[in-house]
């Protein structure tokens, strides 16, 4: 039996959801480190540790997805906010397209399995 | 003064180097990490921002599979600048001398010592020594075996060889696989 915790910790899974998740935040905001990681643990994702979000934005950015650009912060050093390409817009779409195609193929699939278990169980 | 922040902005700027990422991104992963940081910190303190990062070497594995040069280039620039560095270090060390604050034989006992190092057969590299009733608290005399030896080792440490050990293992590691398959 696979336990919730489990499926919190695995990392390959999260970190699969997390780069389309930064793509999306992005897009509807420019932002900045700290602030997605905030808004990344505000969605659900607070498994996922400060030390994934970082290094995936400058994948993100060197793989030409996002830019970034530098903003003078008054609480320190400067900020340095994302904003998303045309690469990157066209990158979410096929993720999500992606994403929508393999939840409906794994729900249809889990659906069934339940409803077998279901009928079993009312025996 | 973050000395939490500071001090994993260090440990993983060292590791960086190890991993062979180019310096700009390594000045650049840092400033970042520390602007980052320094936000978190002042939501949950020092600590947690820096325990919230999870592990630095997991860390240093995603930047390094982004930037790190390929492993098995031996960094000739690299060796020339660390030899070059501590070449300039020697000539600014050799003969410097720390006086003695006037007086401190008072406040103490200051027993002259010495201690030098050498290759075998009686080659100088350094000499460390002090004594207060002279007036010397510290002086450093470098031998000329030293405008060698240490800008030698320097060079070696500098072209990371490492890297071309990891490369061989990586290879081996890669060769037991496909045979496995």
């Amino acid at each position: 039996m696979v336990s919730m915790n489990e499926i919190e910790h695995d990392s390959q899974l999260l970190k699969g959801v997390l780069t389309m998740v930064l793509l999306h935040l992005i897009g509807e905001r420019e932002s900045y480190g700290y602030d997605l990681v905030e808004q990344v643990h505000a969605i659900g994702l607070a498994e996922v540790p400060d030390g994934s979000i970082y290094p995936a934005l400058n994948r993100l950015e060197r793989e030409g997805h996002i830019t970034s650009y530098l903003v003078r912060s008054r609480a320190g050093p400067a900020r340095k906010y994302y904003r998303l390409t045309e690469s990157g817009r066209r990158s979410l779409a096929d993720r999500q397209r992606a994403w929508n195609r393999l939840t409906r193929i794994t729900s249809q699939l889990f659906t069934a399995e339940l409803s077998t278990f279901g009928g079993e169980g009312s025996r | 003064m973050n000395s939490e922040i500071e001090r994993a902005l260090w440990s993983l700027t060292w590791k960086l180097w190890r991993h062979d990422v180019p310096g700009s991104r390594r000045r650049e992963i840092r400033r970042d990490l520390r602007a980052n940081l320094r936000e978190a910190a002042a939501d949950v303190g020092e600590r947690e921002a820096v325990r919230r990062l999870g592990s630095l070497d997991s860390l240093v594995d995603e930047y390094a599979s982004i930037y790190a040069r390929q492993p098995g280039e031996l960094r000739l620039l690299g060796g020339l600048w660390w030899a070059l560095a501590t070449l300039l270090i020697i000539i600014l060390l050799n003969g410097r001398r720390i006086t003695s604050v006037s007086g401190l034989k008072d406040h103490g006992n200051f027993d002259p010592y010495s201690y030098s190092f050498g290759l075998p057969g009686g080659v100088h590299v350094l000499r460390v020594f002090g004594d207060v009733e002279q007036s010397v608290l510290l002086q450093i005399q470098i031998g000329r075996a030293a405008y060698l030896l240490l800008p030698f080792i320097a060079f070696l440490i500098g072209l990371r060889p490492w890297r071309l050990l990891e490369r061989l293992s990586k290879r081996t590691h890669h060769d037991g696989a496909s045979a496995r398959v």
